[in-house]
Parts: structure tokens; sequence; C-alpha cells
């Protein structure tokens, strides 16, 4: 099977879903509707607030929903742009059929997002979704987790339900930015002391990323998993098994010293994807106005940096361990009050993991939010709050929205960064990212 | 209901009446709201066969139909469509609502389901993701109307505590009465559910607060007969608190069609 370009599969994509949809439209019932918004971020510098950068996104989400007894199509779609860039990024985000070829059966091929896991960020067996920290940690309308290209198929049966997924290509990865202000500074080093016959820095001249992660489609790297759900009394259960690549992807900087080891440095950071194979089960559970829901995956064999440079190419190891990921969640909502409270935790156990493994980050974290609804759901305010407990660093993302009716909200929001300059997000404490958005439905 | 004129009839009076007699005012003044009291006092089990199996959809076994809903807001009005799935076999009970229109909800699906224990399970799908609504959730808003999860669910004895109460009439319809009142705090103190004498349909509920004021109210206003089954064809619900109202139509009642099991599984929200 040949390699294809992005564009290239999104116009195959897009043809075939087309003339699938003409075809059905004609014997359908057909609704039209979706919704169109922008979103306006400023990254605000307070040492010069005039030098501050803007980004945003136009997304348009058009959704036809074609329901004759088979056929189901939904697109959506959004153009980001960034400030001082004349170039606008097409990001289609959602475009699928699903359709019913038997009363237990319900198929879905295109472009969506499969998020089984229940706790949001810190669920661990979102495997399909490629995570994206920085979308997490810039907020606004930028999901974290990225849908990808996949084939569906549910089987129901009583209240168990099997869902099978394959997925060709590879997730769509984010590549590191090193102009980004979202860019993990304290992962490399600014200047090395040296100490030999005198004492003296050398300094990091640049960054450089380098694409090496696999991208496109090719034999025998399909991902592929398997999801048995069951509704018990109070209890909804998910065991799932995955084979295919990692939602994230490692990034190994190697040092270059072109005027020789005592000279300034540069750093290329070249992407390792990573194939794992994994088994992970989710629960949630609801009683009275209490729910709860817990996570937990088993990789076998996960790829890690190690703190160690290799003399050979000037880069960190690569180590490989089993890996245990364990969240779990608790929310309350009250009836007799318009306020939600959810509250969760993230950890992990690398087995046998050598000294100077380096995790991934936010490996350890607890996250809380509060959301208040007031004039009859007019307004939300919220504040969700991430805490990193290897460091104690933490982000708090304040978000304000305004919907006057169903068909349209406004939206403010802004996060806090606190925690040492070299902790996993107190680095970022210098980052006020506003973001200012409108919704509407139509 | 005059306890007098029931025992009365085709009953031999002289020993009730005889005994109010020699017994004076204050002793009948005694007697009459227990002997009241007896009449509305039917065993739960009678409550519970009443509201067995009842809905807002009707009481078949398994049925389909297309439901124009229209939210009365105080500043305009907003319009719905949603296809409903029905499916009563035994005690066992299983609804499906989902927004067909307009086109930006149409991710919208509410799913519940009664086990033959009684045990109710809901799911509500929003753009938020599936979520399993927990008992308190029961007085959430279903699709921005006035309807609340909880109305489209049967009434039980595992979640109310039942009794009959004194017929009455609705407009012209002769209705039995049932009182609920929920076994966890809520919105609502007690709902009253006025069930038709003749078709056993659920014509009409009533929420009261503690202090017996009416906050939101159901009415069925008309009906129409599919294959011998009296069925629903429009209601309005009135949130009287708010000043709103949802009126719902229903429209292309299919019973012949069989409704396949992954309608009725969560994992297809």
């Amino acid at each position: 099977m040949s390699r294809g370009s992005l564009p290239r599969r999104i116009a195959a994509l897009s043809g075939f879903l087309l003339a699938v949809t003409a075809a059905g439209t004609l014997s359908a019932d057909a609704v039209f509707g979706g919704r169109a918004g922008f979103t306006l971020g400023c990254l605000i510098d307070p040492a010069a607030p005039l030098s501050s950068t803007l980004d945003g996104a136009l997304g348009f989400a058009p959704v036809l929903r074609v329901e004759d007894p088979l056929w189901g199509l939904e697109a959506g779609a959004a153009f980001a742009w960034k400030s001082g860039s004349a170039e606008a990024v097409p990001d289609l985000s959602r475009l699928f059929l699903s359709f019913a070829p038997a009363d237990f059966l319900t198929a879905r091929i295109g472009r969506f997002a499969y998020l089984p896991g229940a706790g949001g960020i810190a669920s661990c067996t979102d495997w399909f979704a490629a995570f994206d920290l920085a979308s997490l940690l810039a907020g606004g309308a930028a999901e974290p987790y990225r849908p990808g290209d996949m084939v569906q198929l549910g089987f129901s049966l009583g209240d168990l339900s099997l869902i099978l997924t394959a997925m060709p290509f590879a997730p769509s990865w984010s590549l590191p930015d090193p102009d980004s202000p979202w860019f993990p500074d304290r992962d490399i080093p600014r200047s090395i002391h040296w100490t030999l016959f005198t004492e003296f820095d050398t300094y990091l001249t640049g960054i450089t990323v380098k694409e090496g992660a696999a991208k496109d489609i090719m034999i025998g790297d399909v991902s592929v998993g398997v999801e048995l759900s069951a509704s018990l009394p109070y209890l909804d259960v998910s065991l799932l098994a995955y084979h295919g690549w990692d939602n994230t992807v490692l990034y190994r900087p190697s040092f270059s010293f072109p005027g020789g080891l005592t000279s300034d440095y540069g750093v290329e950071l070249t992407p390792v994807a990573r194939k794992i194979d994994a088994v992970g089960l989710d629960a949630s559970f609801a009683w009275s106005s209490l729910s709860a829901w817990a996570d937990a995956s088993y990789t076998f064999s996960k790829t890690f940096l190690s703190d160690r440079l290799s003399v050979k190419d000037l880069a960190p190891f690569l180590v490989t361990a089993p890996l245990l990921e364990y969240a779990a969640g608790v929310g309350w909502q009250p009836e007799e009050l318009p306020l939600i409270l959810q509250a969760g935790y993230r950890g992990c156990l690398a087995f046998g993991a050598a000294e100077g493994t380096v995790l991934p980050y936010l490996a350890f974290h607890a996250d809380a939010a509060a959301v208040l609804r007031l004039w009859e759901d007019r307004i939300t305010a919220a504040v969700q709050a991430i805490c990193s407990t290897s460091d104690w660093s933490g982000v708090a993302f304040g978000s304000l929205s305004f919907a006057p009716s169903s068909e349209f909200q406004a939206n403010l929001s802004f996060p806090f960064f606190f925690g040492a300059a070299d902790t996993e997000l107190g680095q970022f404490t210098g980052n006020f990212h506003v973001s200012i958005g409108a919704t509407a439905w139509f | 209901m005059d306890p007098l004129r029931f025992y009365g009839r085709g009953w031999n009076p002289t020993p009730c009446r005889a005994i109010l007699r020699t017994m004076g005012i204050r002793l009948r003044l005694l007697v009459l709201p227990l002997l009241a009291a007896s009449s509305a006092g039917l065993p739960a089990q009678g409550a519970e066969t009443l509201v067995e199996g009842l809905s807002l959809f009707g009481s078949a076994r398994a049925v389909s139909m297309r439901v124009e809903m229209e939210l009365r807001l105080k500043n305009g009005r907003k319009d719905r469509s949603l296809d409903v799935f029905l499916r009563q076999v035994d005690r066992r009970t299983q609804v499906l609502i989902q927004v067909a229109a307009p086109a930006f909800l149409t991710s919208m699906k509410f799913l519940s389901m009664r086990d033959e224990g009684g045990l109710e399970t809901t799911w509500m799908k929003t753009s938020q993701g599936v979520r399993r609504l927990t008992d308190s959730s029961g007085g959430e808003r279903v699709f921005d109307s006035d309807f609340t999860a909880e109305d489209f669910l049967s009434v039980s004895a595992r979640r109310f505590a039942l009794a009959v109460l004194p017929d009455s009439t609705l407009g012209s319809t002769a209705c039995r009465v049932v009182e609920a009142r929920p076994r966890t705090a809520g919105s609502y103190a007690r709902k009253l559910l006025y069930i038709g004498a003749a078709d056993q349909s659920l014509r009409g509920i009533d929420f009261l607060d503690e202090g017996g004021t009416l906050i939101r109210r159901y009415r069925l206003t008309a009906t129409q007969i599919i294959d011998g089954g009296t069925y629903p064809q429009s209601a309005v619900m009135e949130n009287l608190r708010d000043g709103t109202a949802t009126a719902l139509s229903i429209s292309r009642v299919d019973l012949k069609t069989d409704l396949p099991d992954r309608l009725f599984n969560k994992g297809s929200l």
C-alpha cells in the first residue's frame, strides 16, 4: 500500500463520504446544522505587554445528519492561525459515516475521537487519540486529545457491548515548536558549566526538530483495539486491549558541538514514535449524588528517556520497562445546588525501571474542578486545577461562559501557573494566555 | 367521597348509622376521618399495580414515535424533534430518546433501562460525552425542556413511596390518583399521578413542594387510538415557577417495526 500525504487522505476520504451522503440523502431524512465560532488568544508578556502575541482559530463544524435507518454522517472542521503568519492551518476535526448493517451491529468510519476513558485528561486508556500537552496548557478551544482516522465496529448483546477499532494511520502527533511559549524549556539545558583546567560555560545556540516519527500508513502498522463493556447495577465496566502507536511521541535530544566539545552547542530533537501493547480497565459508578470512576492500564513494554547520555551519539539512552498507570476520581452533583465538584488523581509505576528513567510529563498529578451554574444556567463559572505531585507545581484554569440561549455562548478563559521555575508546570509561570471566544449553533 | 354514602350503598346501613347516632358528634368527627383514610389507605401493592408500565408514551410493548417538542420560553420559543423508542417486556422497560433536529443537538441522547427487579439505570449523552445519571440527577432537565430525566422514567416503589388517593376527574376524564413521594430529596416533595380510569393512560401529573404549592404540571391534551390502544397525541408540561412550558406533539407512531437490541445498549450511545 502506498504512503499518502495528509491532504490526499482527506480528499479521498471526503470524496467517498460525500458520494455516499449524496446517495443516502435521496432516500432519507437529512438534517443540516452545526456550529461556528472563533477563539482569540493572547499570550501576555508582563514585561512588555504591547509585544504580546496573538493566536486564534475560526471553527466551522457542520453536521449533516442523514438518518436513514442505515446511514448517519457528521463533519466538523476548524482553521487555526497565528499572529505574524499569513497562513491558516486547516484542521479537519470530525468527518465520519455511521451505519447499522444489522440489528446488533453498528459501524463507523472516518475521523472522530474515541475516548473510552471516564476521567478526561487523567484517563489511561485513551490510546487512539494523540495527546497534545501544549493544547492542554494553553487552554482555550483547542482540545488536548486529537481525533484519529479509524474504522470501528460495535456489537450489542443485551447489557454487553464489544467495540473493535482499527486505526490504519499513525496518530496526529504534534511536533514541538522550540519557539512556542509552551516548549518545555526545563528539559533542555541552556548552558553547560565545564570544570576542566578552568571553569567556563558554553551556551545553547539553537534547537531544531527532526521529522522522524512515522506519519503515514505502513503495512503492519495498523493500531487495533478491543473494548468489552458491561452495564451492571450502579456500575459500568470496560475491559480493553490495544496494540499500536503510543498516543504521545518521545522527543530524544541529541547534542552537537560544531566547534568541538567545549564550544557552544545545539540540540536536535528526534521524535521517537513508540509501539505499545497494553491492556486496560475502566469503571464508573454512580449512586445518589455521587459518581466515581477509575482507569488502569498496563503497558507491557514502554520506552522512556534516561538521564544518562550516550557518548556515542551524545543523546540520552532509551530504556524500556513495563508501566502500570492508574487513575481515579470522584464527582458530587447535589440536586439542590447548581454546583458540580470533581477531583481525581493519576499515578504510575514503572516496574524494574533503571535509575534515572525519565517519566513523562504529569505522570503523577491530581486534578480538581468546580463548576457553578447561575442565572438558570446562563452563566457558568468554572475552575479546573492540575497539580503535579512529583514537584508540586500546577496550573489553575479559570473560565467564565455566558449562554443567553442554547444557540449562543461566549466564553473567557485564563490559566495561572505556579511552582518553581524548574518544575513541570512552574516553568510556564510567565505564560499568561487569555482566551476569549464565541460559538453559535445553527 | 362521603364515607357514609359509600357504606350505605349495597350494605346494611343499620350497624354503621346506629353506631354514629349513639356515639355523638365528637366521635363522628373522629370516625369519619378514619373511614376516609381507610378508603385511601390501599396497600402499596395496589398503587404499584396502578403505575406499573405507566409512561408518558403509552404502555405498548414496543413503540417508536417522532415527537415534536416546542419550548415556550419567556423570551421566545425553540423547537426540537425527538425520536422516542420504548420497549416494555414483562417488568423490564427500555427507553431511548434522541434528538433528531436541530442538527447541532443530534448527539444528545437519553437512555434508561429498568430491570425486572425495578432497578433503573439511566445515561445521558451530551456533547461532553456519555454520563450515567445518579439518583439525584433525576431532576436534570432533558434537552433544555421543562421535562426532567425522571419524567421519562416509570414510577416504581423502589424510588417512590406510593399511595392511592381518592379518585378525581381531570377535565371530563375520570381518573385514579396515585401519590408518589420520592425516597431521596429532590426538587419537589410529592407528585400526583392522574391515571385514566377507562384506559389506564397517564392523564396528568402535579408536582408539589412541601407546602403544597404546585411547581410543575403535566397534562395530556389529546389522545389517539392506534391498533386498539390509547397513545398520547399532544401534551404539555408547564413550569409554574419559571413561567415556561414545553409542548409535545406526537406523530409517526410505529407499533409494528421491531426495535433492535443495539438501540438500548449504552455502548451505542
